[in-house]
């Protein structure tokens, strides 16, 4: 959106977003977030905790994404400080960061079936859960 | 709500190799997002998902996956929510990802058949353990003279800057010396996590968890601990750092707490001096007692993880939940950006807290600085009427000894000598006297300071002992007493051995600890119980061998 009276003229401050990576363990989301980011990344703990998670900074074409990788979880009901931090920072508890502006789900294409149960909370994670049951 | 989203369909060169055909389009109309093929180890479709990245965020719609919520409508009772999410991840799959085999992961079955037998999986385990570590040490020795080499060349060029005095002291031993100490083991780190980082990414990691956990669970252990608790034979610090991978707080810190008993890097030297003194020819036990050693050092945090599990740090090892990922071939340069971030994080710990450990047990071993005693003056005095009489090579010898006196003399007076002295009385139920009390005090900094401390305190100068190790040797054989009676006899060597097993000593672990635990008191706890333990064990075998009339 163009503020009245801009120019037409390319913006020289670029667009900044926050955008998380959430996988499975083992989708391969450590080594794509280094395919993305290169040397660039810095490792740093969320706040109040002792959970790691590394951030880089990445230029697209159209903005500038501060990357974030999260520790892997398998659903969005964690059981361990890693999966509760990684849960936390998609949903944008505000203990643990603002909430991200977009999020790429990282999926094991050769386990496409066990994948799609984080995928499916992921995209509707609004929605609540009734269930507060452990499942096994 | 949703953020906006991209599904990264990563792996993709391996389902293709494993003939699974998905339906891209289909799985992004079904999913109300877009789905971008990728293959992070080839780097393909990488910028395609930049592209979809830009796009997604730019039209910042609110995602409206209805067929998702019509799917999950059923809310009736509570096992519902996860039943309709089985069923709809099955459904999907079926319909958007056609493999053309029945069983994709023969091969991996095959291997795992062999690479998780409780007795198989063991003995490949250690194979692959042994060979890594014979690899690191042999890979580590050129970099590790180099680097050794660099900083005494660093030292030397800033000794050429720096006027001798107190400036030069501090820049030469207290800096240069005290990290550059430290930095030596960069190498075999590097190589360690480069190592661990490849055999991760094949998958085997996940086997040998899953292989080691069977043995570490009876103690106490998760099987998770057990890559942490391998560095640890390189350096504690990294490994303590990697222990974030042990999801139970519990588990973590027992085995945080230890970790620094595993044998690191440096105590090899000491090992190997402290062995040599016992079995100067005899091969065969220097390598069953250097052997020894390791197990003992690996036997005893495994006893104090089984304590403490029943003691400060109650409850059952979480049964382990792992998903053994299929075989694949590593990515080198995953592997380098794993290694490159250990590496940057021990430097870091190097350039800030080991700096600032090097610099305040430098100035305990420097002040407060003593008059140069009369025998040294005397001793000049005669060195110099002998290069008058042509004598050179007799005065240089002279210089030289009297350099070595003087700074002998200075370490006995410095507050590192007097502490020494101080801790006499307690150390001598160990059989350590006050010389080796300074050694002890100045392995704070890092453990294979003593052996240069040793060589000060007994008769070598350290340059010298760098030149012939031998020398050092020999000096301290010949040791004696105030009574005449060796310093260095088999119970105190044997008591001296187990001391630097156990102790604690590396104050650079502590506060990694602490960093890692978020409170003092478990690094306080660490250094405590480890001292204790150091103490006790050494008490015992030096007071049992002398009982045995070895001494």
């Amino acid at each position: 959106m163009i503020a009245p009276g801009a120019t037409l003229e390319q913006p020289v401050r670029r667009c900044v977003s926050r955008v998380v990576l959430l996988g499975n363990p083992n989708a391969g989301k450590t080594s794509l977030f280094n395919m993305l980011s290169g040397l660039r990344a810095k490792t740093a703990n969320f706040p109040g905790t002792t959970v790691s998670h590394r951030m880089a900074k990445l230029e697209t074409a159209g903005r500038t994404v501060h990357l974030i990788d999260l520790p892997g979880l398998y659903s969005l009901q964690p059981t361990t400080p890693e999966e509760r931090v990684a849960a936390g920072a998609f949903k944008g508890d505000s203990s643990i960061g603002p909430k991200p502006d977009g999020a790429i789900l990282v999926v094991d294409a050769t386990n496409l079936e066990r994948n799609l149960f984080l995928v499916s909370q992921a995209l509707e994670h609004d929605t609540p859960d009734r269930s507060r049951a452990q499942h096994d | 709500m949703t953020p906006p989203t991209v599904l990264a369909l990563n792996m993709i060169d391996a389902a293709d190799a494993d003939g699974i055909k998905i339906d891209v389009a289909g799985l992004a109309i079904e999913l109300g997002c877009p789905v971008i093929p990728v293959s992070a180890r080839t780097g393909r479709g990488i910028d395609d998902l930049k592209r979809a990245l830009d796009e997604t965020l730019d039209n910042h719609t609110a995602r409206n996956p209805t067929t998702l919520q019509a799917a999950m409508a059923c809310h009736a009772c509570a096992i519902c929510p996860f039943q309709n999410r089985y069923t709809w991840t099955e459904g999907v799959a079926k319909r958007h990802a056609k493999s053309k085999t029945e069983k994709p992961d023969r091969h991996t079955e095959a291997i795992d058949r062999i690479l998780t037998h409780p007795v198989g999986g063991l003995a490949a385990f250690l194979s692959v353990m042994a060979v890594m570590f014979y690899l690191i040490f042999q890979l580590a020795t050129v970099p590790m003279d180099l680097i050794d080499h660099l900083f005494v060349t660093l030292g030397s060029v800033v000794a050429k800057w720096i006027p001798a005095g107190d400036l030069q002291s501090l820049a030469v031993n207290g800096i240069i010396g005290g990290v550059g100490g430290i930095l030596v083991f960069l190498p075999q780190i590097c190589i360690l996590f480069f190592f661990l980082a490849l055999l991760e990414d094949t998958g085997y990691l996940a086997r040998a968890a899953f292989v080691m956990e069977r043995l570490m669970r009876r103690i106490g252990l998760p099987g998770k601990a057990f890559v942490p608790l391998l560095s640890a034979h390189a350096c504690a610090i990294p490994a303590i750092m990697s222990t974030r991978v042990i999801e139970d707080r519990r588990d973590r810190f027992i085995t945080i707490l230890i970790a620094p008993l595993m044998s690191c890097s440096a105590r090899i030297p000491v090992y190997t001096l402290v062995i040599a003194l016992l079995f100067p020819r005899q091969p065969g036990l220097a390598a069953l007692t250097f052997l020894g050693a390791y197990a003992v050092g690996i036997g005893m945090g495994l006893l104090a993880a089984f304590v403490m599990k029943r003691t400060i740090l109650p409850g059952e090892a979480r049964p382990l939940v792992l998903e053994l990922p299929r075989y694949r071939i590593p990515g080198v340069r995953t592997a380098f950006l794993h290694m490159y971030d250990q590496a940057r994080m021990f430097i870091k710990q190097a350039g800030t807290v080991i700096l600032l450990i090097s610099i305040i047990l430098w100035a305990l071993a420097t002040y407060p600085k003593s008059e140069t005693p009369q025998e040294v003056h005397d001793m000049r005095a005669e060195a110099a009427q002998l290069a008058a009489a042509g004598d050179t090579d007799g005065a240089a010898s002279l210089t030289k000894e009297a350099a070595h006196h003087e700074d002998q003399y200075a370490l006995a007076n410095s507050y590192a000598g007097r502490l020494g002295r101080f801790f006499e009385p307690a150390l001598a139920p160990l059989g350590f006297n006050w010389q080796i009390g300074i050694g002890i005090v100045t392995s704070f900094a890092a453990r294979e300071v003593i052996v240069s401390t040793l060589a000060v305190v007994y008769g070598v100068g350290s340059d010298r002992a760098e030149e012939e190790p031998k020398s050092l040797y020999d000096n301290l054989r010949s040791a004696k007493r105030a009574d005449g009676s060796p310093v260095f006899t088999t119970a105190t060597a044997f008591s001296l051995l187990i001391f630097y097993i156990l102790a604690a000593q590396c104050l650079a672990t502590q506060v990694v600890t602490r960093k890692e635990t978020g409170s003092w008191k478990w690094a306080a706890l660490q250094l405590v119980y480890m001292n204790v333990l150091a103490y006790a064990a050494s008490f015992v075998i030096y007071q049992t061998l002398r009982a045995c009339g070895i001494s």
